[in-house]
């Protein structure tokens, strides 16, 4: 029996358009975006002026203070703006934008930096990392040098390398452990030496078998004794980190926690590449991996995309049907529908998904079927949440665990009234924390 | 602020997931409509073609309250979705054939109305509502509803043996049958009672429900007298299992109704008198271990309430521990009121009475967050 958690579940995986399909080099174009807030916490603050010329790898947006991101030039070229632009959550934010000279020229030579990678101590390859602006590609984006500085109270003892990608549709995560199963072993290696952990357990779901194995070749090689490969069953959201978490080494991260409580640390595969790119290179993060796909592209494809590409030019390439009603940056579970096609590409975009029809938007009252009881990831009751969210009463949802509901849509997937839960989790959640906010205010 | 232009053109946004699963409410409601079709079509045959009649009053009488209700409240009207169908159909499967259309009317319209629309429409009611209208005719034309089950003359039962011919349903053989045992015995009329008792009181048990009540084949298979819909046991079972393939159901339930209702009905007492022509003795007794628990499953509305009634989404508790719990108490009540109640049969009020504790149920079940302390 392969490893798993309780409760999930088995929407069409929808990955076979682009699983077979290596990567593209996505062409540079005219016009770079880099938004400040690329990553969860404190906007990064634009160092750089318009007219000013800039090149690939330079730092323009300066982290401020620590769970903030670095973000640098995407390539080489001149700022034609800093100026506030759609940002994929919705709202306008700060950016600066690029018109890049097609010179493509890096700030320093990296070539020279790999001799010393494995010289380096914790502290150093820990600063290396905040100075590329990693932050998590599976989509999270939490700045990965404080997922990699616990405080000195937390013994971590296993670091989790997440290669799952249980969203439907995407399948970047998957090419890139064809192509880098090396790269991403060494990048573990990396994160397991600061952490100065024991363990290494990747996990990978049971849909992609090719990659097991590759990352499993990769693995057998000398110094791997302590990397364990699990081959998980396919159910979302496997790659939750919890549920990832119980999977594979059975633990439960209790309520309200984080992994770092019982000792485990978890990345993605994709941060876990960029990490080992950071170390080897020196190289900041100035591009990323994603899928576009969906029934509303004709040419789905998997690319290697520059930070701050505007998807409008993305869905030019792969051809964009016309009365395609829904893009979504990231999978259908949890992914953010976007309004316009202006919104650029950002540290945590893992996929672009085009949609040809909408959902029904009507709903019903909840029929007490049990459904979202039943599949519910966090042995939660959606029901009775999107009930009492949707009367206003905040402070019962709170009691009915309403914070350890991690949005992944299970509950409205499974839903036979079309009860918008996760949209009302959202909003009570804002509510809620504007309350406490309040109440910290008196 | 002028309006700022934000974008060429605009999609649409919603919240995730942006995939559904292939299920709805009218899906479910048809589902269930369907599967009470093959028990239905037993009731016909067994009580002739009136049957019918009381069916399709029930139901149109439903969806026309339904539509009432709807338009008065303001909400969409949803007849499609089939809720008010199965209730309609429900509703008629619990009740006598051989009965005025009023009373169907009367009761259909109140399950709808009432039951349903009253408490804030599907979805908020407390109780079943095709139980619920049940009770209320029940309540309200009694005589109509207890004293004539008959059944249609030519009718062949399985076993060959002929139908009671007052009409009683095998419940209340039963039940009657034990009272009187008690009766005679003190009496002392062999003459008469050796007839339907035996010496002591396990034989006593067993005759009746051979000769006075029904035998299983016929409770199996639904030539018997009762309800329009609840006789024929098999069907009830087909249609209970589709429900179960498609996961509309979940076994657990109907399961701790049947096991713990064919339980209890073994074990518990039941006070026969006997009598010994040899000896003379006689005397009145509980006797324990003498329930026939198949008999006591396949008769009355015990299947049609496992499978269709406490099943019900809307009435039952959400989680899988609450729906044990609530199967239990049907159980229970049910044969509690069986055997020492004032009715033959007790499945109608042991399901309402444990809808009421629904909540309560739900309150002390809720699952355990991923992760939380005990
Ligand atoms: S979105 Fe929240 S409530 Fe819904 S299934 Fe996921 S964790 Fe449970
Ligand atoms: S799945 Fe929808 S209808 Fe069913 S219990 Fe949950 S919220 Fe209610």
């Amino acid at each position: 029996m392969a490893k798993t958690f309780s409760g999930g579940i088995h929407p069409p995986e929808c990955k076979q358009q682009t699983e077979n399909k290596p990567f593209i080099h996505f062409p540079l174009g005219d016009k770079l975006v880099c938004l400040m807030s690329q990553h969860i916490g404190i906007p990064a603050k634009p160092i750089v002026k318009k007219d000013e010329k800039v090149k690939r790898g330079q730092v323009i947006g300066e982290a401020s203070g620590m769970v903030s991101c670095f973000i640098h030039a995407p390539t080489s070229g001149t700022v034609v703006a800093v100026e506030p632009v759609i940002h994929p959550l919705g709202r306008k934010m700060e950016a600066v934008i690029i018109q890049p000279d097609g010179e493509d020229i890096w700030m320093e030579d990296f070539s020279k930096c790999r001799a010393k990678a494995k010289k380096l101590s914790a502290q150093e390859m820990l600063k290396i990392i905040q100075d590329s602006g990693i932050a998590g590609m599976g989509g999270a984006t939490f700045p990965s040098h404080v997922k990699l500085s616990p405080p000195k109270d937390k013994v971590i003892d296993t670091l989790i390398i997440n290669g799952v990608e249980c969203e439907p549709y995407l399948t970047c995560d998957h090419r890139l452990m064809l192509d880098f199963a090396e790269e991403i072993i060494q990048g573990a290696k990396i994160i397991q030496s600061i952490l100065g952990v024991k363990q290494i357990h990747i996990g990978i779901e049971g849909n992609k078998p090719d990659a097991f194995e590759k990352i499993k070749q990769a693995a057998s090689q000398k110094e791997c004794e302590d990397i364990h490969v699990h081959l998980l069953k396919v159910k979302y959201p496997q790659g939750a980190e919890k549920q990832l978490i119980k999977a594979i080494i059975n633990r439960d991260v209790p309520a309200g926690g984080l992994p770092m409580d019982i000792g485990v640390v978890v990345h993605n595969v994709m941060t876990t590449y960029y990490i080992y790119r950071a170390i080897y290179f020196n190289e900041p993060v100035t591009e990323r991996y994603l899928t576009i796909t969906g029934d509303g592209v004709e040419n789905p494809q998997n690319l290697r995309v520059r930070i701050g590409t505007p998807i409008s030019k993305i869905l030019e390439y792969a051809k964009l049907r016309p009365g395609s009603k829904k893009i979504i940056l990231g999978g259908p579970m949890m992914g953010m529908a976007q309004y316009s096609e202006e919104v650029p590409v950002t540290k945590g975009t893992s996929g672009i998904l085009v949609l040809q029809d909408t959902q029904d938007m009507d709903y019903k009252n909840c029929i007490r079927c049990g459904a979202c009881v039943d599949h519910c990831p966090m042995r939660l009751v959606p029901s009775e949440l999107s009930i009492t969210l949707q009367r206003g009463r905040v402070d019962l949802a709170e009691q009915y665990n309403l914070m350890d509901c991690m949005e992944c849509g299970v509950c409205a997937y499974v839903c036979p009234a079309n009860r918008p839960i996760v949209q009302f989790v959202k909003l009570g959640k804002a509510q809620l924390m504007k309350q406490r906010k309040a109440k910290g205010a008196k | 602020m002028p309006e700022e232009k934000i974008a060429e053109k605009l999609y649409t946004v919603t919240s995730s997931p942006h995939i559904h699963k292939k299920i709805n409410i009218p899906w479910i409601m048809w589902m269930v409509f369907v599967c009470l079709i093959p028990a239905g079509a037993v009731g016909i045959y067994v009580h002739g073609i009136k049957a019918l009649w009381v069916i399709l009053i029930s139901i149109a009488t439903a969806m026309i309250a339904e539509y009432i209700c709807q338009r008065m409240r303001g909400v969409k009207v949803t007849l499609s979705d089939g809720s008010a169908a199965v209730t309609g159909l429900l509703f008629a499967y619990c009740i006598s054939a051989e009965n005025y259309w009023y009373v169907v009317v009367f009761g259909s319209f109140f399950s709808i109305a009432i039951a349903k629309h009253a408490f804030g429409g599907l979805g908020m009611n407390i109780w079943n509502p095709a139980l619920a209208g049940r009770a209320f005719v029940l309540a309200s034309f009694g005589f109509i509803m207890t004293a004539v089950w008959p059944i249609s003359s030519n009718i062949q039962t399985v076993s060959g043996q002929p139908l009671p011919t007052s009409g009683a349903t095998p419940l209340r053989c039963l039940k009657s049958t034990a009272e009187k045992s008690v009766g005679l015995a003190a009496s002392k009329d062999a003459s008469h009672y050796l007839n339907i008792l035996g010496e002591n009181g396990k034989q006593t048990w067993e005759k009746i429900r051979k000769q006075e009540a029904a035998s299983w084949k016929d409770l199996f298979i639904g030539t018997v007298s009762g309800c329009l819909g609840e006789t024929s046991a098999v069907m009830l079972l087909l249609g209970g299992i589709v429900l179960i393939f498609y996961g509309i159901i979940k076994w657990y339930l109907p399961l701790t109704i049947l096991l713990t209702t064919a339980l209890l009905a073994w074990i518990l007492p039941v006070k026969v008198g006997w009598y010994n022509p040899a000896s003379g003795a006689n005397g009145i007794e509980w006797v324990w271990f003498a329930g026939d628990p198949l008999f006591h499953i396949l008769a009355g509305g015990c299947m049609l309430g496992a499978f269709f009634m406490a099943t019900d989404m809307v009435t039952s508790p959400i989680t899988a521990k609450g729906q044990i719990i609530f199967g239990i108490g049907i159980g229970v009540l049910t044969v509690i009121i069986r055997l020492y109640g004032g009715y033959p049969e007790g499945v109608c009020y042991s399901i309402l009475l444990m809808n009421t504790t629904v909540p309560l149920i739900d309150r002390y079940t809720r699952p355990k967050v991923f992760g939380g302390r005990s």
